[in-house]
């Protein structure tokens, strides 16, 4: 028995609410899914800078060498280095790739949510407010196979306000050719299939198709006065979600929407 | 076989004490059940291997520990309770007793803390204190006479026994 000195911190933790188990494991399956995206992303970044490092190592080069931006992001087609001699051209015909590194420019950036915010990689978000963490908070049913993206980074701006929360959170997925669509249509379904949530609350699609080539806004109500908006918006492959604190009103998150599948072009 | 078999009873049956030892180590009890959830979310992802332990809670704890040592992602932690649910309420205040202990147990230094609450509030035998905080048993026993003696001119009274376990 532990010492009864200690009984009134046991007392303490008698009333803890504790996420439901589903929710616990629905919350390891987003961990292990955005763990094995990131590590592909990781070595399509590699093989990247592995080439381009053999390519500079043939090259000669006129200009000093400019580190990789943070963004990983593979260098424009005007300024990346010249192919060896000895290799070969590529196909012309060849597929156009999907992409699968993430750059900055394609987040929303301070000027698009107002003055004052700072933007910076948000490496260690652990995805608490997305479509997929709600729907599994709010016990809808889970998705069963679903539509991975090949690759995903995180982003957040944040201002300084004394007193309250002033953010936006978001991330951009890159999928393969289709897939973007695709899951935007899984989510829809998701959304469908989810009339009475087994621990109550709602979700509900509020607005359809107000930025890029197709979006959504989504509203879920946790109950007890506590409300989320999540916009979700896709640019052909590019797939993007966001939310914020304070709460943005319709027409503000659609107006938001709209900027950020602007940068998602 | 479910790919968790076990981990539902594990959670549940483990996941007070996990918290409690937590909370009496960071002295806040929205950091030690933000870390004990997050505890349990790589417990879950580790489950196939973790489940084989001796002790998979203790497992849990100690990654719950470092969580909880991890003061920026405490913060952080926060904000996203705040993001999901708002402002919400999770427990009552604690009582007097509870504030005047945890008070008490933040005056120890973090390794007296720690072999304090293992061996006291877990009811570990000392040799297993000494295991799971990698220091030599006779250290572990200076400890938590150091400890006791703090705790009994705070509180007016200490921990009862000694080494009941060892």
């Amino acid at each position: 028995m532990p010492d009864p000195l200690f009984q009134p911190l046991f007392e303490a933790t008698d009333a803890v609410a504790w996420a439901p188990t589903d929710v616990v494991r629905d919350r390891a399956r987003l961990r292990t899914r955005r763990s094995r995206v990131a590590a592909v992303a990781a070595t399509a970044v590699t093989v990247c800078l592995i080439v381009g490092g053999v390519a500079a190592t043939r090259q000669p080069r006129a200009n000093p060498v400019t580190p990789p931006p943070a963004t990983s992001t593979p260098p424009p087609a005007t300024s990346a280095p010249p192919p060896a001699t000895s290799a070969p051209p590529p196909p012309t015909s060849a597929p156009v790739p999907a992409p699968t590194v993430i750059t900055d420019a394609m987040f929303l950036q301070p000027e698009d949510v107002g003055p004052g915010y700072q933007g910076a990689p948000d490496d260690d978000s652990s995805g608490d407010w997305t479509f997929d963490f709600t729907t599994s908070a709010l016990g809808c049913p889970p998705p069963g196979l679903f539509t991975a993206p090949t690759a995903r980074r995180d982003w957040r701006l944040r201002r300084d306000t004394p007193g309250s929360e002033d953010f936006v959170t978001q991330y951009v997925a890159a999928f393969s050719p289709g897939d973007a669509a695709r899951y935007l249509d899984e989510i829809r379904a998701r959304v469908a299939a989810c009339r009475a949530p087994e621990r109550g609350g709602s979700i509900a699609i509020r607005a359809e198709r107000f930025a890029g080539e197709d979006s959504l806004l989504i509203e879920a109500d946790f109950g007890g006065g506590s409300m989320t908006k999540l916009v979700l918006v896709r640019q052909g492959d590019l797939f993007t979600e966001f939310f914020g604190r304070p709460e943005r009103d319709r027409a503000e998150a659609e107006a938001l929407g709209r900027k950020a599948a602007l940068r998602l072009r | 076989m479910a790919e968790d078999e076990g981990f539902e009873d594990f959670y549940h049956g483990t996941r007070q004490r996990v918290v409690t030892f937590l909370y009496a180590l960071s002295g806040d009890l929205v950091d030690a059940q933000d870390a004990a959830q997050e505890a349990y979310v790589r417990a879950w992802q580790r489950w196939s291997t973790i489940s084989h332990y001796d002790d998979p809670e203790a497992w849990v704890r100690k990654v719950g520990y470092r969580i909880c040592l991890n003061r920026w992602r405490k913060a952080r932690n926060r904000i996203l309770a705040y993001q999901r649910h708002g402002v919400v309420s999770i427990v009552e205040p604690p009582g007097e007793d509870t504030v005047t202990l945890v008070a008490a147990l933040r005056a120890l230094p973090v390794a007296e803390r720690l072999a304090i609450t293992l061996h006291h509030l877990l009811d570990l035998p000392v040799i297993d204190v000494a295991a799971q905080t990698g220091v030599p048993v006779n250290t572990v026993k200076t400890q938590l006479v150091r400890g006791r003696r703090t705790l009994a001119d705070l509180l007016g009274r200490e921990p009862s026994g000694e080494y009941e376990h060892a």
